[in-house]
């Protein structure tokens, strides 16, 4: 085994981005306003939210939307049960 | 514009108690660096009881859960308190201003910008950096020294680095800052 792993050539990791496409996105990034900033940070957390729901809902089926919704909540803010306001 | 209606419900908000604030955390980056999904929308604030009051006063219970005992309590200990705004259902946290050096030059440092209109007090790039790296606990997730790379990686040639490597030294966060510059290709 040891043998086997001295002849396997060291490989380089994968790269899930490319350095020209990372520095068009760079370039992207520095040109945008602040606003844009912000509107794209806050789409993507509400997108990350709706997925966090899509999966809350596939996991129980058989929750009201409002046990869902709050569980979606659990998830996002409290390692604990949530307290009675949210309910 | 959901981002443009809560951003300026806030800055409304701190304007009008008339506290200064600065946003920092992973919206702070997203500003300067990578963009990535947050939960929460931090704010440190320069707040005493009087003006926790005066937030609370102007703070519309329909729009935003909130509680003004656990804000004062806050307000004495330091810390944090949460409001929970019910539209976007994001968490805001306000983060009482510290007394040390660090923190008090941060908020000196705060850059006054606009946004749809409303102004908008903001961290420093490098700020945000040393506060990432700060956050960043052993062992656990990688994502404020992501963070911290990404604001190095698009804003790379503007960072005032000799300021950000002052701070790395006086708060003794090498091994972090290492990290980040290794992400982002610097190191």
């Amino acid at each position: 085994m040891a043998k086997l792993r001295a002849t396997i050539p060291l490989m380089p990791p994968p790269l899930d981005t490319t350095p020209e496409i990372e520095a068009m996105q760079i370039r992207i990034f520095r040109s945008m306003t602040m606003e844009q900033h912000l509107e794209a940070a806050l789409e993507i957390s509400l997108l990350s939210r709706a997925l966090m729901k899509a999966g809350v809902r596939r996991d129980h089926p058989e929750w009201s939307d409002k046990e869902i919704e709050r569980e979606v909540h659990r998830l996002a803010f409290f390692p604990q049960p949530l307290p009675d306001w949210v309910g | 514009m959901m981002a443009a209606d809560l951003f300026r419900r806030i800055s409304s908000l701190l304007e009008q108690a008339g506290i200064p604030y600065m946003l920092t955390g992973s919206f702070a980056s997203s500003v300067y660096g990578m963009h990535r999904a947050s939960p929460n929308i931090n704010f440190i604030i320069a707040a005493g009881e009087a003006g926790v009051r005066c937030l609370f006063d102007h703070l519309p219970q329909l729009d935003f859960y909130s509680d003004l005992s656990h804000a004062l309590d806050a307000c004495r200990h330091g810390s944090i308190f949460n409001v929970v705004d019910y539209v976007t259902g994001f968490k805001i946290d306000f983060i009482f201003l510290k007394s040390r050096v660090f923190s008090q030059k941060e908020f000196e440092r705060r850059r006054k910008a606009a946004a749809w209109g409303v102004p908008l007090h903001i961290a420093t790039p490098e700020d945000v950096v040393i506060e990432k790296l700060e956050w960043e606990k052993p062992g656990k997730s990688s994502r404020q020294i992501q963070d911290a790379a990404g604001i190095l990686k698009v804003r790379g040639a503007e960072l005032d680095l000799p300021y950000i490597e002052k701070w790395v030294r006086d708060l003794g966060l090498a091994a972090q800052w290492s990290q980040a510059r290794q992400l982002a290709d610097l190191a």
